[in-house]
């Protein structure tokens, strides 16, 4: 926090960015929603770090590091291609292509986010916007106000997707980019559906900071997968909102996965609304340098019957930062609740930081709710077992990371997504 | 082989060994009892370079080396092996992945060629019966699961992995059934030879009927306080440890 907070950093600031694409705004229903958006925030600025979501993170002190030159965003048109494989493309904040294969082709559409709440207004307007934005969610406000860049994505009723549908985005752009998408997703009743989203960088070239929102919405008996790998080069910064609501029996799988990148901030934020929804999260951050990745959970149980778990490690090195902040809510009437969250990190310098901040909120008499956080160094009982067997300390202390790190790796939904953790960790591992 | 000596060492402040002296030579078994908190754990874990354990005067010499100056993973080199009276659980280190690891690390430490996968899998495999382990050790990890006797067995089948020229056996008896005591017993056996040497620390003298000390010492307050042969285990086991004070003070 040496670095003086010197730049307010207020909502002006993102709307001269965005050069008064409000004004543009005319799109039924959400119309509405982005006025209000912008009503909330207009005369505000980012949140500080008296601001209890973000004691840990100083994000004024990352905005900062921004020119936010104003530059005119276009909006470009993308048509859906078919193809061999399921793959979207969004480079330097832009989709860029939409390919699918026939057979996913009928059971999904994919649509730049305009043209999808224009086929489907009565959808949009049925299904989105519920999750109430709090008040002090500045981030996700100002991606509302001003974004209409994203995806629209409906999984039809009863379709199931075999193969996991891929998001790369990617970042190459030789000035300072912000960027913002806008995504809603639709799983439909008895659908499936896995997405996985590789965040990267082909080219080293200006700082990019990234404001994503993701809404999605699983309707009775759906099931929908959704896993990031964020492996970005050392000038990202980036703030994701992914909002989920249940249907009875829906189910949600989320994997996140953070290695590369200069600063993550993860907000996951899942109502539990249908009775027997089920919510899995995953996740893993390993972090050196000076990297900070702070993960903000929040799963609401507002059923009765509904399962929760939820598992988060970190494992930090060198001078960075790991957070986690996940709160558990269980509603009075949600009773027969079943939640459990367990956040584990291990902090292998003096010099690196580790907050974790479990918290249930429980309303409900009948519920079976566990949380579990535990921060330290390697344990030198196992350590000195290693060793006693002629493995170097080194050595010795790269088997436990792995081990630390693989046993969460194994719990990952996706063969093909494992692989490629697991490649990453090697790689993280030998540097 | 082994030569300690005027061995003092603490733990938190605390001294626990204070004038140890000990000289093991190749081919020997040596029986180290001794009631609790007499020093018997910290003697084995000394010996293996466990840092908590601070030695403030005297010397180790094994092999004509400064033992004290080897870092752990250094002497399990040397061949200095500590099959432990409380093996660790470490869940998601694979046993095999363990275990070619450390076979393959000694192997370069000791200039020997590595082992092609086929004959390290044949000696895990003949290692394995000889300690009657038929546990399938692929899909496991490290000790995670592993009943009491199973622990134990799996130390000194990778004690037999790893050809040591001295083992301590640290408490290896302690909670095991008679059968589990016999197999362990008689993988020391079947391993013990003229070269090498073995330093069985032990409570009862139940499992000196199956492996049979050369030397018996007796550890008490950090000292050995007498030493014979196998007849003074017999004796201790008829006595207790409360005559050898008598006799000391």
């Amino acid at each position: 926090m040496e670095l003086a907070e010197t730049k307010n950093i207020d909502t002006q600031l993102f709307f001269n960015l965005y050069d008064g694409i409000l004004a543009h705004a005319e799109f039924d229903p959400i119309d509405e929603r982005i006025k209000k958006s912008y009503a909330l925030i207009k005369d505000q600025s980012a949140p500080d770090i008296k601001n209890e979501d973000w004691r840990y993170t100083p994000i004024r002190r990352y905005l900062s590091l921004f020119e936010f030159q104003p530059h005119i965003s276009e909006i470009p048109t993308c048509e859906p291609k078919f193809s061999l494989e399921n793959k979207v493309t969004i480079e330097n904040g832009h989709i860029t292509s939409i390919e699918l294969t026939k057979e996913t082709a009928n059971k999904v559409e994919i649509l730049p986010l305009i043209e999808g709440i224009g086929k489907y207004p009565e959808l949009a307007e049925k299904y989105f916007y519920k999750t109430p934005l709090r008040n002090n969610d500045y981030f996700a406000h100002i991606n509302q106000s001003f974004c209409l860049n994203g995806l629209f994505i409906y999984v039809h009723d009863h379709c199931v997707i075999d193969e996991p549908i891929y998001i790369q985005q990617d970042c190459y752009n030789e000035n300072e980019t912000f960027h913002q998408t806008h995504n809603l997703v639709l799983v439909g009743r008895d659908a499936s559906m896995h997405l996985i989203k590789k965040e990267l960088c082909t080219g080293e070239g200006g700082k990019v900071f990234h404001n994503l929102l993701t809404d999605a919405v699983v309707l009775d008996n759906g099931k929908f997968s959704f896993s990031r790998l964020q492996n970005e080069c050392k000038d990202t910064y980036q703030i994701t909102h992914f909002y989920a609501s249940l249907a009875p029996h829906a189910q949600l799988n989320l994997n996140n996965v953070t290695i590369g990148g200069a600063f993550a901030r993860n907000n996951y934020w899942v109502e539990m609304n249908g009775v027997e929804s089920h919510a899995k999260l995953r996740g893993l951050s390993l972090l050196n340098d000076h990297q900070h990745a702070d993960n903000w959970i929040r799963i609401s149980h507002n059923a009765p019957f509904c399962e929760s778990d939820q598992i988060f490690k970190a494992i930090v090195d060198d001078e960075a930062t790991s957070v986690f902040s996940g709160r558990i809510y269980v509603a009075k009437h949600a009773q027969k609740t079943n939640a459990y969250q367990s956040n584990k990190n291990i902090v292998l310098t003096e010099t690196a930081n580790s907050y974790s901040r479990p918290q249930l909120e429980i309303y409900a008499d009948d519920v079976k709710c566990s949380h579990g956080s535990t921060s330290g160094q390697l344990n030198e009982d196992e350590l000195f077992y290693l060793r006693a067997r002629g493995i170097k300390e080194t050595m010795a202390r790269k088997l436990l990371l792995y081990a630390f790190a693989g046993n969460l790796v194994e719990q990952l939904d996706d063969e093909h997504f494992k692989e490629e953790v697991k490649k990453l960790i090697d790689q993280k591992f030998e540097s | 082989m082994l030569s300690i000596k005027n061995l003092h060492a603490n733990i938190g402040g605390k001294e626990i060994l204070k004038g140890l002296n000990l000289e093991v030579k190749s081919g020997e078994i040596h029986a180290i009892m001794g009631p609790n908190g007499s020093g018997k754990s910290t003697l084995a874990s000394v010996l293996a370079g466990r840092e908590e354990y601070e030695v403030t005067k005297g010397e180790i010499t094994f092999n004509g080396k400064n033992l004290l100056e080897l870092s752990p993973e250094e002497r399990a080199g040397e061949g200095v092996f500590l099959a432990f009276q409380y093996p660790v659980e470490i869940p998601g280190v694979s046993m095999m992945n363990f275990l070619k690891t450390s076979v393959q690390e000694i192997r370069e430490y000791r200039k020997q060629d590595q082992l092609d996968a086929k004959t390290f899998l044949q000696r895990v495999k003949e290692k394995q019966k000889l300690v009657e382990l038929d546990t399938k050790l692929t899909n496991r990890s490290v000790n995670e699961g592993f009943s009491g006797g199973e622990k134990k067995r799996n130390e000194i089948f990778q004690m037999a992995m790893l050809e040591p020229t001295l083992a301590v056996l640290d408490e290896t008896d302690s909670g095991l059934d008679i059968d589990a005591l016999r197999i362990v017993a008689n993988g020391v056996n079947k391993l013990h030879n003229k070269d090498n040497a073995f330093i069985v620390i032990t409570h009862y003298q139940r499992l000196l009927e199956y492996i049979v000390p050369d030397f018996v010492h007796v550890l008490s307050e950090g000292k050995i306080v007498k030493s014979g042969d196998k007849s003074l285990a017999i004796e201790l086991e008829e006595k207790g440890y409360d005559w050898l004070k008598e006799v000391t003070v």
